[in-house]
């Protein structure tokens, strides 16, 4: 899986003919560097179905928002459908008039450390989604009336989320793990800093990030290589570099050490029990993140998991997952079951800290390893089913800073030891990395976010 | 008795299966397939049994006669593998994904979970206990309590359409027994109208072969009974009945910053209606989609809502569905949003659609469908979609065609038969109190 693939021709002639440097291929993914301005650029050919994804992914995510620009990066997502220079409604053609009549899927996404927009269009139209992504990286558009409209549909968006319980709950906790950190804030912001969002602020935040330099641009599908060379330098080799310095001066200050264990509440009306266990964990790129993925899986994937008898078998939850952010910055591994009918949140969470501390303590079998590491291959391979999922799992690896984590996952996997898991059990699941999270029923009263609570609990 | 030759039907190759279909499709994608398939049932809707087939289909996986639920889950599990039993009213649908070489371990436990489950009295108070706190969390969601609530508006209770009130749903779980779940499957499980969709990279050869090792020989159950003739049991429903009277629904729910609204009526077409492509074809235009008239007007141009759509229900052949049309709003816009919404149903309604627009969304639901296609779960559900409903094995080839023949005409007069914006019964539901 992690071998360079054999290619039928030679990427490195044909690379340099057309001005797009040759890096490597890992995974059956080309990697190459536009030489004009710096442009990533990855190529996974696949012959499944006439189509095609183009995705751009940027590095710009709300980890980059400073006061009064929170949920700049969300804001700007919505506003590069609204239109750019070239493709627009008032000459019809924006994308609404030139992908959508053809059955294309264009969407996007923004989250901590990352924008992406993505393509799934038929080949015949793959040059014009290029040529939109391309128009758009440069020359946004923010018509006055433009903004106030998707204004009101962003704090739709917001409201949606901000009356979720689930949301609630995994927001504060968040936000009481990083509360000087932007992965504390939502992604979208609070209502007041989309009220807050000036045109202004936006281009800045706009014309800081989106170049060229700090862009990836990844083509899947039925594709020949020398289309995909040609359509790269036609539509992206002119955008100039961006001529500021990008990345280091951009990373916000490290969270501070936490001390101890943290605390949060939030309580909502009719509302079932949930409990939550968040532990800082490496940035996503650490070999210790596959260790924690597994640990995850030996705790919680399936009836073989060590919480199944003692949460799910014995109905005190009706479910419970884990999950590891892996992130370009320290993310939470987070362990949280949805309570049965009834079921008391402390019992529930001593039955998780009970199973934590068994890792600690014995470290886990080989046999459970073993059955761990053909899940999590297992679910990987079957979780690539067609270019939208391949790309969004690339879009996640490209924003914890490297695309060949995608590439590699499975044999970095398959390196886990039984005694790497009791080892990263040792380092991060500890009391003084914890934040934990209930959602309780609300009492009598005011009920809503206890997130004074949470902070008196610092 | 087994599987009968091949016949070659382009890229779909489609197997009889002594009472049901086989459609195996080998796909160029590395090493993975998803297998989906379905066969019917007869829950007697008006005492409860759609929830026991619920429990019903929970307690499959959970052990076989040959394996107990770990041993079951051991060899799934280690290997990645995922499979899953669901009930979908007069049917029960499963489905399967894996790496091509476990082909037959995935099958072999999937033959074991329907025909011969072992239905443990610890698993079966595990599985009953979960269902009612899955019923909770679900009577929690704003969008689950405004399409319930929709569906005791347009369905008289026996419909299979019809969802209880939550209480009353909890009451009745609590009620079932081990034995009523035994009764069920021996009465229901069976290859009745069978059919199984694997695509992926598999060879058709081996599919069959297998599943004539481990399906082949199940047997259709008592179904349908004779008491509950497919066509006409739930036939009696007449949207036409429930009059043009508005009626609209207020539910509450304390702590949410905004509100779900669910509109619908009922409408009397099912999937061999000659109508049936003509109103779905009106659905795509009003609402399923990014580019359709209630995104662009209410969501684009009025900047009222994140989140718009309408859909029909999953057709059938034996009941009727309705129409859907859900919308977020937040509380300063709720107002201006319902009548922007209701205004645009009834533009459409009225004013039905112009031939170039009809020819601009035919293109692209034709390529929507074909871009649907590009996961194995697409194409493999899409499959399935057209073999349930008799549309045969060549659905997706003649998907285009189908849509292609709809027309202008025909198109407005569906929508002006089936689409009644005075009709449309109204579910709220949203944070009142604090309003």
């Amino acid at each position: 899986m992690n071998a360079a693939i054999d290619l039928d021709l030679d990427p490195n002639r044909d690379a340099a003919h057309s001005g797009i440097r040759y890096v490597r291929s890992i995974g059956g993914i080309e990697e190459y560097r536009l030489s004009e301005n710096g442009m990533r650029v990855l190529f996974m050919p696949t012959h499944a179905a006439p189509i095609a994804l183009l995705m751009l992914t940027y590095d710009v995510g709300s980890r980059h928002e400073s006061a009064g620009s929170k949920g700049a990066s969300h804001m700007i997502e919505h506003m590069m459908f609204k239109g750019s220079a070239r493709f627009n409604k008032e000459q019809k053609a924006s994308i609404f008039d030139l992908l959508h009549p053809v059955g294309a899927q264009a969407n996007a996404t923004t989250w901590l450390d990352r924008t992406n927009y993505f393509n799934l269009v038929p080949l015949t139209h793959l040059e014009t989604a290029a040529e939109i992504e391309a128009d758009r990286m440069r020359n946004l558009r923010i018509a006055p009336g433009d903004l106030d409209a998707e204004r009101a549909v962003v704090l739709n968006e917001h409201d949606m989320y901000a009356g979720d319980p689930l949301e609630k709950l995994n927001q504060i906790v968040w936000h009481v793990a990083f509360p000087d950190h932007p992965y504390g804030h939502p992604v979208l912001g609070s209502r007041d800093d989309i009220i807050g969002l000036t045109r202004e602020r936006l281009f800045a935040h706009y014309h800081r990030y989106y170049w060229p330099n700090n862009a990836t641009l990844t083509v899947i599908g039925d594709v020949e290589r020398e289309r995909m060379f040609a359509l790269v330098r036609k539509h992206f080799a002119q955008l100039p570099a961006a001529e500021h310095a990008l990345g280091a001066d951009d990373e916000p200050e490290a969270e501070h050490e936490q001390q101890g264990e943290r605390r949060a509440t939030v309580e909502q009306a009719d509302q079932s029990g949930w409990v939550m266990l968040a532990y800082k964990m490496p940035n996503g790129l650490s070999a210790d993140a596959d260790a924690l993925e597994l640990l995850g899986s030996i705790l919680t994937a399936g009836k073989l998991s060590r919480l199944y008898r003692p949460l799910i078998a014995s109905g005190l939850a009706a479910s419970v997952w884990a999950s590891a952010a892996r992130l370009k910055r320290q993310g939470l591994f987070q362990v949280q079951a949805m309570l049965g009918s009834g079921q008391d949140h402390r019992r529930a969470e001593q039955t998780i800290r009970e199973a934590i501390d068994a890792i600690r303590r014995d470290g886990v079998a080989q046999d459970e390893l073993q059955r761990a590491k053909g899940r999590l291959r297992g679910s990987l391979l079957t979780s690539r089913d067609g270019p939208v999922a391949i790309a969004l799992q690339i879009n996640d690896a490209i924003a914890a800073g490297d695309w060949t984590l995608y590439a590699t996952s499975i044999d970095r996997i398959a390196a886990v030891e039984a005694a790497d898991v009791q080892r990263v059990a040792h380092r991060y699941l500890i009391d003084k990395r914890l934040t934990v999270g209930h959602l309780i029923q609300e009492a009598e009263g005011d009920g809503a976010l206890s997130s004074e609570r949470a902070a008196a609990v610092l | 008795m087994g599987i009968a030759r091949p016949s070659n039907r382009g890229e779909i190759v489609e197997f009889s299966l002594p009472h049901g279909r086989l459609y195996a499709l080998r796909v160029d994608t590395p090493s993975l397939f998803v297998l989906t398939g379905s066969f019917g049932t007869a829950p007697a809707f008006e005492h409860g049994e759609a929830l026991l087939q619920e429990l019903v289909v929970a307690l499959a996986t959970c052990g076989s006669q040959r394996r107990n639920q770990f041993e079951l889950a051991d060899a799934l599990e280690s290997r990645g593998a995922s499979l899953s039993i669901e009930s979908e009213m007069r049917r029960v649908s499963f489905s399967a994904q894996a790496c091509s070489a476990d082909l037959p371990m995935v099958v072999e436990a999937l033959a074991e979970c329907l025909r011969e489950p072992r239905f443990d009295t610890d698993n079966f108070a595990v599985e009953q206990a979960r269902l009612i706190a899955e019923l909770h969390h679900h009577a929690a969601e704003p969008a689950a309590m405004a399409a319930d609530a929709l569906s005791r508006a347009v369905y008289p209770p026996e419909h299979p359409r019809y969802q209880a009130e939550i209480a009353a749903q909890v009451s009745l779980l609590e009620r079932f027994t081990v034995d009523d779940v035994r009764r069920y499957h021996r009465d229901n499980f069976g290859a009745n109208d069978l059919r199984v969709v694997v695509a992926g990279d598999i060879d058709p050869a081996v599919v069959a072969f297998e599943l004539d090792r481990r399906i082949a020989s199940w047997s259709p159950s008592c179904w349908p009974p004779s008491s509950q003739p497919l066509r006409s049991t739930y036939a009696s429903f007449d949207p036409s009945a429930l009059g043009d009277s508005e009626r609209t629904m207020r539910i509450d729910a304390p702590g949410r910053d905004n509100f779900v609204v669910a509109l619908g009526h009922g409408v009397g077409i099912r999937c061999d209606h000659p109508d049936y492509m003509a109103i779905w074809m009106a659905n795509h235009i009003l609402g399923a989609n990014f580019s359709s008239r209630l995104v662009a007007s209410v969501r684009e141009e009025k900047g009222l809502t994140y989140a718009i759509g309408s859909q029909l229900t999953k057709p059938f052949r034996e009941f009727d569905g309705h129409w859907q049309i859900d919308l977020s709003l937040s509380p300063d816009k709720l107002d201006a949003g319902l009548v922007a919404t209701r205004a645009e149903i009834a533009e459409f309604a009225e004013h039905g659609v112009s031939s170039e627009e009809l020819a601009a969304k035919q293109q692209q639901a034709i390529g929507a469908f074909q871009i649907g296609l590009a996961t194995l779960y697409g194409l493999s559900e899409s499959i399935l979609f057209g073999a349930e409903r008799g549309f045969g094995a060549h659905y997706i080839r003649e998907f285009s065609d189908k849509v292609g023949r709809v027309n202008l005409a025909q198109l407005n007069r569906s929508i002006a038969e089936h689409l009644r914006p005075a009709g449309l019964s109204a579910v709220i539901v949203g944070p009142f109190d604090r309003s």
